[in-house]
């Protein structure tokens, strides 16, 4: 089911099709976790933005309201934004919190969600195998963050070279951190929450 | 939004650190609504930008620990391997203390016992060496004596003056042809305690009985010296000396 396309999603579920429901689910459930956890930074609340997305896509599809369904992503990302911003409108009544525009980003609270003990495995193995500058390098860019330009004057290196070490830096630390995630593989599906 | 746009731009990790202006955020989402391998991307942007930063945090990433590996530390085979290596550690340590603080100090007293014992052999050695040298050297001056015998008590003694650095006193005693083949010769001091005894004599092609004595035996002072003969027995006087013996 899950190899079918968003226009045979949307036929099926019209149809009547309660594997359809289920195929939807399973590939659009991640990604609306995943922008739901970055905008409200809170997984309950990310939780219920989830649970009320799916329910209002599949009221939608039910009852024909969906205008275009090869659109049916840009559907649900539209309906998880709008209860987002139900979401903020609510904790602004309340006084709860601010909108995410609103509130420092520079360090996204929702960071913590995706740093386990894998990753931090992940990340120690691939420090081993970089070089003392190119550590001062993801150092600076990724914790300081400063600018590239100023990076490669601290380095002594071009800028274009701060790239090349961030995309080998990141290449080591996919393949380490995929070989653990495929050794713990419920654990790594907590920050996808489906 | 089309993907070498999002490689070229860096849009995933700029997404990641909130760098991307409004429009381009949302123009991004809408892509990896639609793209599962920009979502996989992204995902692991997230976590790998998370661990980076927890590690500058943590002060794991610095140019200054090269060579020093956190993952090392944690891994499952160096906490045991450094546990059986502190071990060894303390073992070596205590048995090097054992032997320095009981061991050593007994063997330190056998090496100076046995110095002690190899300084006095030397010692010996050199005055046996001394003693030897002293005998094969030859010896000029010799003081030498032609024993007469005398019945007469009244009569003076043979007499003998030993020079300083001698080490030798001849004495020479003629003996009658046919008496024995082999002879004795007996020292003895005035009081007759005796000095020395010297056997299996024989006369030289002058008639006569050489025989030399250290003068060590021989202080100052008078001796009685009497010959004997050994064969056949059994053993008949022939005849008795004094002997008187100066230092000058």
């Amino acid at each position: 089911m899950s190899a079918l396309t968003d226009t045979d999603l949307v036929t099926n579920i019209q149809n009547g099709q309660t594997e359809a429901e289920a195929a939807l689910y399973e590939k659009y459930a991640a990604k609306v976790y995943y922008l739901a956890l970055r905008e409200s930074r809170l997984p309950h609340d990310a939780e219920d933005v989830r649970a009320e997305t799916f329910l209002r896509v599949l009221q939608a599809i039910r009852g024909n309201n969906l205008r275009t369904p090869a659109a049916l992503a840009s559907f649900i990302l539209g309906t998880t934004r709008n209860i987002l911003h139900e979401l903020f409108q609510r904790r602004k009544q309340t006084g709860k919190t601010k909108e995410p525009e609103a509130a420092d980003l520079s360090t996204p609270s929702h960071e913590e969600q995706f740093l386990d003990s894998e990753v931090q495995h992940a990340i120690e193995r691939t420090i081993v195998r970089l070089k003392p500058r190119e550590r001062d390098l993801l150092r600076m860019h990724f914790y300081e963050e400063l600018p590239t330009q100023e990076i490669a004057r601290r380095a002594g290196i071009a800028p274009e070279r701060v790239r090349l070490v961030k995309s080998r830096a990141l290449k080591h630390f996919r393949e380490f951190y995929w070989r653990l995630a495929r050794a713990t593989a419920p654990k790594r599906i907590d920050t996808q929450r489906r | 939004m089309m993907h070498p746009q999002i490689e070229d731009e860096e849009i995933i990790e700029r997404y990641v650190r909130n760098q991307l202006p409004d429009e381009e955020r949302k123009a991004f989402e809408e892509h990896f609504f639609g793209c599962d391998d920009c979502f996989e991307k992204l995902q692991v942007a997230e976590r790998f930008v998370a661990g980076v930063r927890d590690a500058a945090r943590r002060g794991t990433l610095s140019g200054e620990v090269e060579g020093r590996s956190p993952g090392w530390i944690s891994s499952s085979w160096l906490v045991p391997a450094f546990g059986v290596s502190a071990c060894a550690a303390l073992l070596l340590a205590a048995f090097s203390g054992w032997m320095y603080f009981s061991q050593m100090p007994k063997m330190r007293q056998r090496l100076d016992q046995s110095a002690v014992e190899l300084r006095a052999q030397q010692q010996a050695r050199a005055a046996l060496e001394q003693q030897i040298a002293g005998s094969i050297q030859p010896e000029a001056n010799l003081p030498l004596v032609m024993l007469q015998s005398t019945r007469d008590v009244q009569a003076p003694p043979n007499e003998v003056s030993v020079p300083p650095g001698a080490k030798h006193v001849v004495l020479w005693v003629e003996v009658p042809a046919g008496k024995s083949n082999r002879y004795r010769l007996q020292v003895d001091t005035a009081d007759n305690r005796p000095v020395e005894t010297l056997d299996n004599l024989q006369r030289n092609s002058y008639g006569a009985l050489a025989v030399s004595l250290p003068v060590e035996t021989l202080q100052p002072g008078d001796y009685r010296i009497r010959l004997s003969t050994q064969e056949p027995s059994p053993a008949s006087l022939l005849g008795e000396y004094r002997l008187r013996i100066h230092r000058p």
